[in-house]
């Protein structure tokens, strides 16, 4: 789909699909970062770790830069098709504590999977995510941005 | 005993051991707690969604006053089964603990 806040660069958007996410075998062994990149690596991902840039730093910037060492781009940085599929995921931060990341689905609305629980389209309110930015996140305050995650981004 | 203090969506969450001094403590807690009429609610998506270990076999969750595990619920208002795992966080996940406590102290 045409990414309607920048000129000229596509994405591709996946079926909500919780129960691939949610039998005992995936649930506790993926996370966020799993979820929002739609890879189940049975790592409990970290961004950077597969590159050698993981950070401890719960912080927009170091968790960021840890993404991006994987292969994300900011938002607007077109990717080409071959990347297809080309996700669109958002980063927030508990600062100082912990970081999470959503996944934009078919539909309209935001996929995510906090932590070892299930997968799921809703927040803290119970209410459908249909914006990142805006959906109730409890500590989850600071909202660092959008990034595309093309094939090539390897996580683990 | 392992227990879990269910709290990260990215990072994973702090995991150790009780010695079995430590475990009877959590178990005599729990013989002392009523059962519930009403099922445990479910905690949030973000943010701290209790304590989980298995205990006798049986895996259980301490969270918001309401100590649940395979269909059954205790309840506990005085959340002293959270308090008393609070206490028995091991010092390297001691940052967690004030954190943790203050999310009891406003009732989450």
């Amino acid at each position: 789909m045409r990414d309607e806040r920048c000129e000229n660069c596509e994405y591709e958007v996946s079926q909500f699909n919780p129960d691939f996410w949610n039998v005992p075998a995936v649930r506790p062994h993926n996370n966020c970062y799993n979820y929002a990149r739609n890879w189940r690596t049975d790592t409990f991902a970290q961004p950077g770790r597969a590159h050698g840039a993981q950070t401890s730093t719960m912080g927009c910037g170091p968790v960021t830069a840890a993404a991006m060492a994987d292969g994300l781009m900011h938002r607007c940085d077109c990717l080409p098709v071959e990347e297809w599929p080309r996700r669109l995921m958002a980063l927030v931060v508990d600062p100082g504590w912990d970081y999470h990341w959503y996944r934009h689905q078919r539909g309209g609305f935001w996929g995510h999977k906090p932590g070892p629980t299930a997968a799921r389209n809703t927040d803290n309110s119970n209410a459908v995510i249909t914006d990142p930015e805006t959906c109730a996140r409890g500590g989850y305050t600071d909202f660092c941005g959008y990034f595309y995650a093309g094939r090539s981004v390897v996580i683990n | 005993m392992l227990v879990e203090l269910d709290v990260f969506s990215g990072r994973a969450n702090p995991r150790w051991r009780l010695d079995a001094d430590q475990e009877q403590r959590v178990r005599a807690l729990q013989r002392e707690l009523p059962e519930r009429e009403d099922p445990a609610a479910e905690p949030p998506g973000l943010g701290y969604r209790g304590f989980r270990y298995t205990l006798d076999g049986v895996p259980w969750r301490a969270w918001n006053g309401t100590v649940a595990g395979r269909g059954r619920g205790l309840d506990d208002p005085g959340r002293t089964v959270e308090r008393l795992l609070i206490e028995l966080v091991p010092p390297e996940y001691a940052d967690l603990r004030e954190r943790i406590a203050w999310e009891l102290d406003r009732g989450s």
